[in-house]
């Protein structure tokens, strides 16, 4: 009785491009005289491409041919046409997203990867997937624990914090394997700008065009790990809030169990023959990391994925489904990218919705999200439909509702019959945020929607 | 009482049996006057009222004594409405779980044996009917008798639901009437709305008094109508007393085989919300009425 979507993953990082496919297996999990319940049950990963090197331009700039290209080669040796999976996320993460054609090259991606739904990553977000990726949110379910992850890429270092298996919190910081590049003749070719003001401030020897000497960024590798150390409370580090790229931990809860994941912390596990084989201070950072007070402090244990956490994260964890009683217009969809529109104050939604519309473009169209009440009366339902159908009776787009309790098919007959001639779009079981945005894919043979939620894109 | 009279008093009873004196006496008087008067002192009237132990939500409730991780196992009870986490005294429930257990299985019990009010049938526009029961007892005791009607209730079925009609709606006690109260006036106006989209408006409704879910094989065998959706309490439990069925069939008659209703169970505020499954059923109406089946014949 289970259905399947097909779920790509593709992830352009700072130093590598990387792809997945994978099996999302859906079920109806509730028994034979209930409503209808769909829920994801297994995820099965079927193909991980080859690690590639993310194709630069120049220090600023992507080359969006060259990353295509990898792509496609990747779908041809999978067997698998740009046309087939069902839902997935391209994302951008680490330093790449900070470069200038960034858009660019997602679109060009989107694009050529046919009528798939189509992710893009902030730092939460990344976060939040490497995290899953890695497993850390199962571990944490498991052990019934607080666990963290750090996963440390090339150009950032993405924490995300688990409490029982749910997301409590994500942090971002500027340190990673590829802050200081060299070539192979050792000459130093690249310093990140963060790393540059350190280097001045410390009154440090390394330079662009320098010979590189291990003994001399031993200072910047310390600094760096001491960061990492102060995330987790033990000590502190003067360049905290230096390294930070969007935000910190909000509430430090000390985790039970600690995980790495990313290309760093492949270093961690595996020994390199030659650690100046990828031209960059990756594999000595490991080391710092590994003789830390972390190892020594916490409870580390292996996750499930290094290097491909994220890419996993983006194929496998992406999507969710809707709710199985649910209302819409299949002409309508997929759909990319809609802004949300969260309604707080569902008793005064007219007086809200006017003071947050002009946000709007309202030539797109957008969602407005509901938390919607738990037993909601009929009457109660017939009133909110009320005033949501004035509100939405001049918008010229598909009206799109998500609600996060179960009421969405109810609903959506009563407002069809309030406004007849609008195409709607009204599910449930999807819990939004003010700014967040959301993908909403085809439905499958069961009456459920794929739905990729967003953290913000670009921040 | 205090200790050293009561050890006074054991070490008397103790001595007499040992010595086997059958003429030395316990001080009886002693002891019911000791107790008497404390008695007196604590006796006060208050205008406190107790709070409802039946509003407390179990799935929050914890009672476990210095337990060693709370958070986790209030995470786990978060997932059942069972009576778990509940600690003991001694080998027994706490008092508070007793007392909870008895006053969820009163609950249960009354929603069996009392009746959904006149007032309830009257407001919402049912039309009453009775099946061939005459009290609770007999409805229990003669289920055969609670999906049958006698002639003059056909009569009143006849006149209700109109010959051949395409759907209808009933609603019947069945052994809850709790259930009904408190979810027909959501999921029926949510089954008229969203059935009215495909241009099908429901007359009136029957309420069946002493109801078994073959009832509604009685009034498809008199009406020939296409679709009758009975919605029924359910046998309540110790979770809810409020839970109610819709029992769905395509040209219900005498003899119809179980496996062809379709059944939506579980409706009650903490399960299938009323509201919702009503617009659920009312996709299964259509559906049965486009592929002419229902049950397990309904693919």
């Amino acid at each position: 009785m289970g259905e399947q979507l097909l779920s790509v993953g593709i992830d352009i990082g700072t130093s590598t491009t990387q792809l997945i496919f994978s099996k999302l297996h859906i079920k109806n999990v509730a028994s034979a005289s209930s409503v209808p319940r769909h829920e994801i049950v297994e995820k099965e990963i079927i193909y991980k491409s080859k690690i590639h090197f993310t194709p630069l331009k120049s220090k600023t700039e992507i080359d969006t041919q060259k990353a295509v290209e990898i792509i496609k080669e990747e779908y041809k040796n999978a067997g698998i046409k740009v046309t087939e999976p069902d839902t997935g996320a391209v994302i951008i993460t680490g330093e790449t997203a900070r470069k200038e054609n960034a858009r660019a090259v997602l679109d060009a991606l989107s694009d050529f990867s046919g009528d798939f739904v189509v992710a893009t990553a902030g730092a939460d977000l990344e976060s939040v997937l490497s995290g899953k990726g890695a497993g850390t949110d199962k571990i944490s379910k498991q052990k019934h624990s607080v666990c963290l992850n750090f996963d440390i890429g090339g150009g950032t270092t993405n924490i995300s914090v688990f409490n029982r298996g749910t997301t409590v919190d994500t942090a971002c910081f500027d340190i990673g394997g590829r802050l200081i590049k060299y070539d192979e003749n050792k000459i130093i070719t690249y310093i990140t700008p963060k790393l540059k003001d350190i280097i001045e401030k410390e009154n440090l020897d390394v330079h662009e065009g320098d010979n590189f000497s291990l003994e001399k960024v031993s200072r910047l590798l310390n600094i760096m790990t001491d960061v990492l150390c102060n995330v987790l409370g033990i000590n502190e580090s003067s360049y905290y809030s230096h390294f930070i790229t969007n935000k910190g931990l909000s509430n430090f809860i000390k985790p039970d169990y600690i995980t790495f994941s990313g290309g760093v912390a492949k270093a961690l596990y595996e020994k390199e023959e030659n650690p100046f084989a990828y031209g960059d201070i990756g594999v000595f950072l490991a080391e710092k990391i590994k003789n830390s007070e972390i190892f020594e402090q916490f409870n580390v244990v292996k996750g499930n994925e290094t290097i491909r956490a994220t890419v996993v994260g983006a194929g496998s964890h992406t999507t969710e489904v809707s709710g199985s009683t649910i209302y819409f217009d299949k002409s309508v969809l997929p759909v990319k990218s809609l802004p949300v529109l969260k309604i707080e104050n569902e008793t005064d939604f007219v007086n809200e919705y006017n003071s947050k519309i002009s946000r709007f473009d309202l030539e797109r169209p957008f969602a407005i999200a509901l938390n919607g009440k738990t037993g909601i009366s009929f009457d109660e339902l017939k009133k909110l439909a009320n005033s949501v159908s004035k509100s939405v009776r001049n918008l010229t787009t598909p009206v799109f509702i998500i609600f996060k309790n179960d009421m969405a098919k109810a609903f959506g007959y009563v407002l069809q019959g309030l406004c007849p001639d609008k195409k709607l779009v009204v599910i449930d079981g999807i819990t939004l945020k003010e700014e967040d945005f959301i993908d909403i894919g085809k439905p499958a043979s069961s009456n459920f929607l794929p739905v990729v939620v967003k953290t913000l894109l670009f921040e | 009482m205090q200790e050293n009279e009561l050890k006074a008093i054991v070490e008397e009873m103790v001595s007499k049996i040992l010595s086997n004196d059958p003429h030395k006496e316990i001080p009886l008087e002693k002891t019911v006057k000791t107790t008497v008067n404390n008695k007196l002192h604590s006796t006060e009237i208050s205008n406190e009222t107790l709070p409802d132990i039946s509003k407390i939500d179990l799935r929050k409730q914890f009672l476990v004594d210095s337990a060693s991780d709370k958070e986790t196992y209030l995470a786990l009870k978060s997932k059942t409405p069972a009576r778990i986490g509940i600690g003991k005294a001694g080998a027994r429930y706490k008092t508070e779980t007793m007392l909870r257990v008895r006053a969820d299985h009163a609950a249960a019990q009354d929603s069996v044996f009392s009746d959904v009010s006149e007032e309830f049938i009257k407001e919402n526009n049912f039309v009453f009917v009775k099946t061939l029961c005459e009290s609770k007892d007999e409805y229990l005791t003669r289920p055969d008798k609670g999906r049958r009607f006698s002639g003059n209730q056909l009569d009143v079925i006849r006149n209700t639901i109109p010959q051949n009609s395409k759907v209808a709606i009933v609603v019947g006690d069945g052994l809850s009437s709790a259930a009904i109260e408190a979810n027909a006036k959501e999921i029926i106006p949510s089954i008229k709305q969203a059935l009215s989209h495909h241009n099908i408006e429901i007359g009136k409704i029957l309420f069946v008094k002493y109801c078994r879910v073959g009832a509604m094989d009685a009034i498809g065998e008199i009406t020939d109508t296409d679709v009758i959706c009975l919605l029924v309490g359910e046998r309540p439990g110790l979770v809810t007393a409020e839970s109610m069925s819709a029992y769905i069939a395509y040209k219900p008659k005498h003899g119809l085989p179980e496996a062809k209703r379709t059944v939506i169970s579980n409706i009650h505020k903490g399960g299938t919300p009323p509201v919702e499954a009503g617009a659920h059923a009312a996709e299964l109406i259509l559906k049965m009425l486009e592929k002419k089946a229902s049950g397990i014949d309904l693919k």
